[in-house]
């Protein structure tokens, strides 16, 4: 058994590492897919935006299948009952997603100014609404998920409504969620341009980063005197796989009691602050590439803030708190485990090679996107 | 405590209508990708222009190709949560390896190098794009792998075992899932439909130009690559197919009796049903042309072995149903009064057949309860729509065949020389277009719908599997993906014409058609 819970801490780990990979490089696109419209004014300035992720965005959005894709094959319970419980707020997540591959691949087809503003707004709503609505599933999961499951079956049944799912908390997290990405995007933004553009994305680095770190101090003094934090009473006892019979405790300001038991972990908030700060100040002194660093140290900080206030839970049940949902109770077989940690751990430094790889080729020279590079080189781009 | 019937058949439409679209894009970008290769190695061993101008233009249809690939696959991997949570929960232990697995080995390698495939031209060296390129097909062939192994364990689970107190099916080995058979033969049926799929759509658009008199040597290359590779596609596919049969034949005993319309156990070999008209209530051919001996040959490869008939199965799966009854007393004991050594013995004697008892939940909620009419009515849902299944088989085959003779009829017109003054044919050929993606569809329809009343074959019952949504969810979704997807639908072929109709005066290099001749930008 000890063997078993060290897995799922591993397992716990990876797909906490997919979500961060995804919140880094997806991350980028969406916040530069929300920023395209505003920071370009022209089409020209619209499309130094678009080529800046153009290349790299389908295999940075692959992080988010693989997320998807890990939480199948990790936490299958979860993953059943994120879904079907968020049912339309996931949807809504699934369509907006579908105007990103088509904006990215159809806008630049036809020279028309309606066609290419229309796809212009499907790219900002395909970046914004999934940010926000993963922000809002993400304050749910802080707040509890109206959930139970039926004791012979162990079918899972949503007792919520998808109206339900905006509440105060929930609403400023998506929020949150958006500004950062669009921190992160504006970061992206000035490393790899030049000219106005470049000069755009650095005020709304500045703003977006103040933003950031404002409400990200909010939710944490929230968490602490205005939300009931969940405690599991009896760490993977002897039914490790049961989900129904956890002993769980509500308590105002539960969810940062684990930073009293492991000093440590305050690293991960400290990290989403830090960064944050750096980033605008780095830039604002033209160290560009350091100031995207940074930027990347806020959003893991801000990834594993979350994952390790709510550790070990993952997805807790507000209508029935001893069905919630753990690392320990909702974790996949030892065999599966080891198959995906296993190929998460080969795979991983692969991936980090060619993608290595690949932005070198396109970006190794210390290129940047301008408004004279897309007009001359029109027809070879986004 | 079931999910309502008609949100399950709702549930139902919803995938197989999500499924079948995704399958409009998924063969031509795992066949295009290998014939842009091809491609591309001749411009790399002969340095000539052209050939990289043929890769940048079918890589443009490609690319407008593949971004309605990757926004439907998304859609399938949401619904397996969204609409199928008790499913995913039920198998997610085993069934969700692969799937992420597949981003983490496959979609990611295609993914990452399609960027640099369509921006790298002027960034990259010859052989380093051609690795591009490489990856690109490698990766999307590398992803169909991965999600085939994943449908070979609904088609015939391998590699794991229920367990009563997560009351769901766990690995007991990964390897037996990965390798299993139908998985293999599957993956490789489907990369070589996906190759034909790609060979048919550049044979159809390059006799478009040939028809019109426009960029002919263009033209003539990519009709004589299309050819070469089609040719050699469409006759592994068929091998495959038969491979295929086999695995079939022994592991899915139903679909194959259905895909066969074989209502009785024949002594061997077994003869063929060339044409037939079954009917479910009557469990007999309504009429049927029989050819003696050849389904015995083509689907055991033998004389002497028997192909079990319908009737035969009905019976076996009855007996099957009652032992899955006493499987599903003793769980419903363990659960509500602990386990103890005696139960969990007993259990594992009968939890092999414990999804077939699960059949009768349909008609009784405490399943022990139920009659012998409901027994009955239960052991002959085991058995697929016999006539639905039976005939997309033979469009499929047909399709096959008539792909196959048109693939050598060009392929040995270009050896000779002789096709280039056959205008009918590239008329014919650019009409045969959508013929690959309907056989495709064809193909996955007797696959899927065959498996049925299943989800996992033996182990899970449709009807079970779904999640628990009210039929207004249900409907309000499908009906936003209808206009979602028939919205994006339109653009897209919009722009496949637009460009397929310009052709490689697309790529503004100033040398072709329309920027010559007419010179209309």
């Amino acid at each position: 058994m000890e063997a078993y819970s060290t897995l799922q801490m591993l397992g716990w780990l990876t797909v906490g590492i997919a979500m961060f990979l995804f919140a880094v490089t997806g991350g980028f696109d969406f916040g530069a897919g929300m920023l395209a419209p505003f920071i370009g004014k022209t089409d020209e300035e619209r499309r130094v935006v678009i080529n800046t992720v153009g290349p790299t965005w389908d295999g940075n959005q692959v992080w988010l299948i693989t997320v998807g894709g890990l939480l199948f094959a990790i936490w299958p319970r979860v993953y059943a009952a994120a879904f079907s419980g968020f049912y339309f707020a996931m949807l809504l997540v699934l369509w907006a997603l579908f105007l990103r591959p088509v904006s990215f691949e159809y806008r630049h087809q036809i020279n028309s100014e309606k066609w290419r503003t229309f796809w212009d707004w499907a790219l900002f709503t395909g970046s914004l609404v999934p940010s926000l609505v993963i922000g809002v599933a993400v304050g749910n999961l802080l707040l509890g998920v109206p959930f139970h499951y039926d004791e012979i079956s162990l079918r899972f049944f949503y007792d919520g409504s998808f109206f339900g799912l905006f509440r105060p908390l929930p609403i400023v997290t998506g929020l949150f969620c958006v500004a950062m990405m669009v921190m992160h995007g504006s970061a992206y933004l000035q490393l790899r341009t030049e000219g106005i553009v470049l000069q755009r994305a650095k005020a709304t680095l500045l703003y977006s980063s103040l933003i950031v770190i404002a409400l990200f101090l909010v939710i944490g003094f929230w968490l602490e005197f205005g939300v009931k934090g969940y405690l599991l009473i009896n760490p993977h006892g002897k039914m490790l796989l049961h989900p129904l019979v956890n002993h769980v405790e509500l308590r105002t300001g539960g969810w940062l009691i684990n930073y009293q038991k492991h000093y440590w972990i305050i690293a991960a908030p400290i990290a989403a602050i830090v960064g944050a700060v750096l980033t605008s100040l780095l830039s604002r002194y033209n160290l560009r590439f350091l100031a995207f660093c940074s930027s990347i140290i806020s959003v893991l900080g801000i990834i594993f803030t979350w994952g390790l206030s709510m550790f070990p839970f993952i997805m807790p049940s507000s209508s029935a708190p001893s069905q919630s949902l753990t690392a320990w109770n909702a974790t996949s077989s030892t065999q599966s485990l080891n198959g995906i940690l296993l190929c998460a751990a080969v795979m991983l430094p692969i991936i980090f090679i060619y993608t290595g790889f690949v932005y070198r080729k396109l970006w190794g020279r210390g290129e940047r996107m301008s408004v004279g590079r897309v007009t001359r080189e029109s027809h070879n781009l986004y | 405590m079931l999910p309502d019937p008609s949100s399950v058949m709702l549930a139902r439409i919803q995938f197989g209508a999500a499924a079948s679209f995704h399958f409009l894009f998924v063969p031509l970008t795992l066949g295009l990708a290998w014939v842009m290769l091809t491609m591309e190695i001749a411009h790399v061993r002969t340095g000539r222009e052209i050939y990289k101008d043929m890769v940048r233009f079918w890589g443009k249809l490609f690319g407008i190709n593949f971004a309605m690939g990757v926004l439907t696959g998304l859609t399938l991997e949401f619904q397996f949560g969204t609409n199928w949570a008790y499913y995913s929960q039920y198998v997610g232990d085993i069934f969700g390896t692969p799937l992420a697995i597949e981003g983490l080995v496959a979609f990611m390698l295609e993914s990452t190098f399609l960027g640099l495939f369509f921006f790298g031209w002027n960034k990259l060296s010859k052989y380093q794009h051609l690795f591009a390129t490489f990856c690109l097909a490698f990766g999307s062939s590398l992803s169909a792998l991965f999600i085939l192994i994943a449908n070979g364990y609904m088609q015939h689970p391998v590699g794991s075992a229920f367990n009563f107190e997560t009351m769901r099916m766990e690995t007991i080995s990964l390897l037996p899932i990965f390798f299993s058979r139908i998985g293999q033969i599957g993956f490789a049926h489907t990369i070589l439909a996906g190759l034909v799929t790609g060979c048919v759509f550049v044979l159809g658009i390059s006799s478009y130009y040939i028809v019109k008199k426009q960029d002919l040597d263009f033209a003539k290359r990519s009709f004589a690559i299309a050819a070469g590779v089609g040719i050699v596609a469409s006759f592994i596919v068929m091998v495959m197919g038969d491979q295929n049969g086999l695995i079939v034949n022994e592991d899915q005993h139903a679909k194959l009796a259905a895909m066969e319309a074989e209502w009785e156990t024949q002594t061997p070999p077994a003869s063929f049903n060339l044409i037939a008209f079954p009917s479910q209530s009557e469990e007999r051919n309504l009429f049927a042309i029989k050819i003696p001996a050849v389904l015995g040959l083509l689907v055991t490869h033998s004389t002497d072995t028997a192909i079990p008939g319908i009737k035969e199965i009905i019976k076996t799966n009855e007996a099957r149903i009652r032992r899955g009854m006493t499987a599903y007393k003793l769980l419903v004991d363990m659960r509500e009064n602990g386990a103890t050594p005696r139960t969990v013995a007993a259990f594992n004697e009968y939890k092999d057949d414990l999804g077939y008892g699960l059949l009768l939940k349909r008609y009784t909620d405490n399943v022990v309860d139920a009659t012998q009419a409901q027994i009955i009515k239960a052991s002959k849902d085991t058995i697929p729509n016999v006539a639905v299944i039976y005939w997309s088989f033979r469009v499929m085959v047909g399709f096959a065949l008539i792909m196959f003779f048109m693939f050598i009829y060009a392929f040995l017109g270009v050896i000779k020389k002789t096709i280039w003054e056959k205008t009918w044919f590239f008329r014919l050929a650019v009409y045969s277009i959508p013929i690959p993606f309907i056989t495709c569809i064809f193909g996955w329809f007797v696959t899927e719908h065959g498996r049925q009343p299943w989800t996992i074959s033996g182990v899970l019952p449709t009807t079970l599997s779904s999640s628990s949504l009210s039929v207004s969810d249900l409907a309000l979704s499908l009906f936003v993906f209808v206009a979602f997807y028939t919205a994006l639908f339109i653009t897209e072929l919009y722009l496949m014409f637009k460009y397929a109709r310009r052709g490689p005066s697309s790529l503004h290099l100033g040398k072709y058609h329309f920027e010559t001749s007419r010179g209309n930008e």
